[in-house]
């Protein structure tokens, strides 16, 4: 071999080595971001404790009722019937259990998730039924495009029917 | 120039480039040893409030019970006022559960349909340099009107 063909493979071997090097640094940097741990821990917590607490969550002004009878309530006479529904409210003027139940998950929702600028969504639906009783949300958008999310549920039995309460929250 | 002087010069730079590049890697190195270790930290952070809101979560001192069982996610609003004076006021109390919270801040929030507030626990340091914060929606229960709040667990964890 000749002396300049020495010479290449060693320039070769410097370029291996410092491409080794930056292909490194570039691993490094995309994969030690943030640990997830706390999040993805919390996430979840937060999710089915929130649905968990609001059902249980005793209505302010109707008759004692926790926010699971109202919802039982208003499925079973009909989400829109709000004549036939049982009149909450008892300290102002009358609502409706349905209204009074989306006004409170509103009132919680307001103090948590949406003062937090949270991409979420809380839905009561009839999964079986294709029916969709309730759904608020905040920045839908952000979850197509979220690295992770959490979706919890808990059902209901409302007259042989299995009412799903969900809430998805998006990173 | 001699040929000697030349190749003399091609040494004194080889071993300048070799030198730069021993220091380049060896800072390049230390600095990602401080950043692995600053990021252990962060995790050591959230691992240890990940154990504290266990422990809160499950602490009988404040969890409802019905005929001895106790319920999860349920808070009794007559053993959290009571602790939150017992921490206060009698003396070894909090140094016992100093052990268990460390450098901590935990409290819970009324948010529906009041805003009270029970402060269960406070350990925070001055200078920190970091923080994490925790709030899980939670159940207060109200023994005598029978009534089901809606509250906040806050849990913040500090380390210098």
């Amino acid at each position: 071999m000749k002396k300049a063909q020495f010479e290449v493979i060693g320039l070769l071997m410097i370029v291996i080595l410092i491409s080794l090097g930056v292909l490194f640094v570039i691993q490094f940097v995309i994969q030690g971001g943030n640990s997830d741990l706390k999040s993805s821990h919390v996430e979840a917590e937060f999710a089915s404790s929130f649905l968990n607490a609001f059902i249980e969550t005793t209505a302010e002004d109707c008759y004692e009722q926790q926010m699971k009878s109202l919802i039982h309530d208003f499925i079973s006479v009909g989400h829109e019937n709000h004549a036939f529904q049982v009149s909450c409210n008892n300290l102002g003027t009358p609502i409706s259990s349905y209204r009074y139940v989306n006004q409170t998950a509103h009132q919680i929702l307001d103090k948590t998730l949406f003062r937090n600028n949270r991409a979420f969504e809380f839905k009561i639906s009839w999964d079986a039924g294709g029916l969709e009783y309730m759904n608020i949300n905040q920045s839908l958008s952000r979850c197509k495009s979220s690295l992770r999310e959490e979706i919890k549920k808990i059902t209901l039995p409302v007259d042989g029917k299995n009412i799903n309460i969900y809430l998805r929250l998006c990173e | 120039m001699r040929r000697s002087q030349i190749k003399m010069g091609e040494t004194m730079g080889i071993l300048i480039i070799f030198f730069f590049l021993v220091i380049f890697g060896f800072s390049f190195y230390t600095n990602i040893q401080k950043w692995t270790f600053e990021q252990q930290k962060r995790v050591n952070l959230e691992l240890n409030i990940i154990k504290l809101y266990q422990r809160a979560k499950f602490m009988s001192e404040f969890q409802c019970s019905f005929k001895d069982i106790s319920v999860d996610n349920c808070y009794d609003m007559y053993k959290l006022q009571a602790f939150e004076q017992l921490i206060d006021k009698e003396d070894g109390v909090k140094d016992y559960y100093i052990n268990m919270f460390g450098t901590s801040q935990i409290n819970i929030v009324e948010i529906y349909p009041g805003n009270a507030k029970y402060y269960i626990y406070n350990n925070s340091i001055g200078s920190y340099t970091y923080k994490e914060v925790v709030g899980i929606p939670i159940s207060i229960y109200n023994a005598t009107s029978k009534r089901y709040a809606l509250g906040l667990l806050n849990i913040t964890v500090y380390s210098r």
